[in-house]
C-alpha cells in the first residue's frame, strides 16, 4: 500500500473530533488533500512532532494521533519512552514505515535493521498494533472497529511502499494560521472526545469473584 | 536570595503558569524541591528537546507552560525553536546559568537577581505572550534558596 492511500484510509477511519498531526513535508501535502479542522501540519518538525503531540494529549481529552515516518521517529526515539510512561490513554503514534529517507532520495535508515520493530515499541511500554496486513488487504471495517476502541499510549505500525504521491497541491495556509486553527480546535469543548470508555462491567472486577486462600487448597501450612 | 517557594507561588498563582517540563539540573534543584502539585503540573522529560515539545503542545492546548533548562543545553534547542518562532507558540524558559546566557533568537529575556524576580518574570512573560515568542529568565548561581 502507498503511504498516500494509507493516509486516505486513516482519514476515513478517524473521528471528526480527533486531533491528527502530520510530520514531514511530503506527508503533510498528502494529508492536506483530506484536510479537516483537527489536522495540523508540521513540514519541518525537527523531530519534535511526537513530543508536541504528547504535550497536547496530556492537556486535552480528545484523541491525538501523530503520523510520523520511521526516519523522523529515529531522530528522537527516546520520545517513545516518554509516551509510554505518560500512560496517556488518548495518545497514538502512527508510524508509516517506508524503509528510507524519502525526501533525501530514498536512502536507507537503520529502522529495518532492528531485531523487532514492534518489540522496540513494546519494550518501551507502548501498546502496539500492526495494521499493515489489514490495510493491504483492504480489511477496512476491521481496522475501523479496532481504531474506535483503541486506548493509548499506543504505536500503530503500518509498513508502506516506497515513494510519495507527486503533483499534489501545496499547503496554502501560513504556519501561524495553522497554529490558530489547531488552538481553536483543541480548545473547543463542544467537540467531545471519541476515546473509547469500556463499559462498567468490563472495567471493574465482578463482585462474584472471591479471593482464593491457597492455604485452604493445599491443606494449610502445618 | 529568592525563595523558591515564593518564586513558584508568583509564577503559578499570579502569572498562571501551570504546566512545566524539563530535565532536573543541579542549579535549579531548589526549585525542584519546592514544587507544589496543588498549583502546578510538572513532567520530567527524557531530554531537553522532548521537554520543549511537551511545553509547546501544552501551550497550544490552552495552558501557559514553562521549560526548566540548564542553559548549557540551550544550543540543543536552537533548530527546534525555529518551529516555535514560525508557528508563534510562546512559552517561558526558566534557565540556570553561572554566566551570561541567551537563546539564539532575540527573545524577551531577563536575569533574575536577588530581589527582582517578580518584575523580571512579569516583564518577560507579558512581552512573550503579546509577541507570541518564547521568553527567557535566567537564574544565576546562589540566587535561589
Amino acid at each position: 500500500m502507498k503511504r498516500f492511500s494509507a493516509i486516505r484510509e486513516f482519514s476515513k477511519i478517524l473521528s471528526e473530533s480527533d486531533v491528527a498531526i502530520f510530520s514531514g513535508k511530503e506527508m503533510c501535502k498528502e494529508a492536506y488533500q483530506y484536510d479537516r479542522p483537527g489536522y495540523f501540519y508540521m513540514d519541518d518538525s525537527f523531530g519534535m512532532s511526537v513530543s508536541f503531540a504528547l504535550g497536547i494529549a496530556l492537556c486535552t481529552d480528545k484523541r491525538v494521533f501523530v503520523f510520523v515516518g520511521e526516519g523522523d521517529l529515529l531522530r528522537e526515539l527516546a520520545v517513545l519512552g516518554q509516551v509510554a510512561v505518560s500512560k496517556c490513554k488518548n495518545m497514538f503514534v502512527v508510524v508509516l514505515d517506508n524503509g528510507g529517507y524519502q525526501q533525501a532520495g530514498n536512502f536507507p535508515n537503520i529502522f529495518d535493521g532492528f531485531l523487532s520493530k514492534k518489540g522496540v515499541f513494546y519494550n518501551m511500554g507502548c501498546l502496539v498494533h500492526d495494521f499493515t496486513t489489514n490495510l493491504k488487504n483492504k480489511h477496512l471495517v476491521e481496522v475501523k472497529a479496532a481504531v474506535e476502541r483503541i486506548r493509548g499510549p499506543m504505536v500503530i505500525l503500518v509498513e508502506v511502499e516506497k515513494g510519495f504521491k507527486k503533483g499534489l497541491i501545496n499547503i496554502k495556509s501560513k504556519s501561524t494560521t495553522r497554529t490558530k486553527k489547531l488552538i481553536k480546535f483543541v480548545n473547543n469543548n463542544d467537540i467531545k472526545s471519541s476515546l473509547y470508555t469500556p463499559p462498567v462491567w468490563l472495567a471493574s472486577p465482578s463482585q462474584e469473584i472471591k479471593s482464593i486462600n491457597i492455604g485452604e487448597i493445599t491443606g494449610g501450612n502445618d | 536570595m529568592v525563595k523558591a517557594i515564593e518564586f513558584w507561588n508568583y509564577l503559578c498563582k499570579e502569572l498562571d503558569y501551570r504546566f512545566f517540563a524539563g530535565v532536573a539540573c543541579e542549579g535549579l534543584s531548589s526549585l525542584y524541591k519546592k514544587m507544589n502539585a496543588n498549583i502546578m503540573h510538572y513532567i520530567p522529560a527524557a531530554n531537553e528537546r522532548i521537554a520543549l515539545g511537551l511545553v509547546s503542545g501544552a501551550q497550544v492546548a490552552g495552558f501557559k507552560a514553562g521549560l526548566l533548562l540548564d542553559m548549557r543545553f540551550a544550543y540543543d534547542l536552537t533548530s527546534m525553536l525555529e518551529f516555535n518562532v514560525s508557528h508563534r507558540i510562546p512559552f517561558l524558559v526558566v534557565g540556570y546559568s553561572e554566566k551570561e546566557a541567551h537563546l539564539v533568537y532575540d527573545f524577551p529575556e531577563a536575569s533574575i537577581l536577588d530581589n527582582n524576580y517578580q518584575d523580571a518574570l512579569k516583564q518577560v512573560t507579558s512581552k512573550s505572550e503579546s509577541e507570541l515568542v518564547p521568553g527567557l529568565v535566567v537564574i544565576g548561581k546562589g540566587v535561589l534558596s
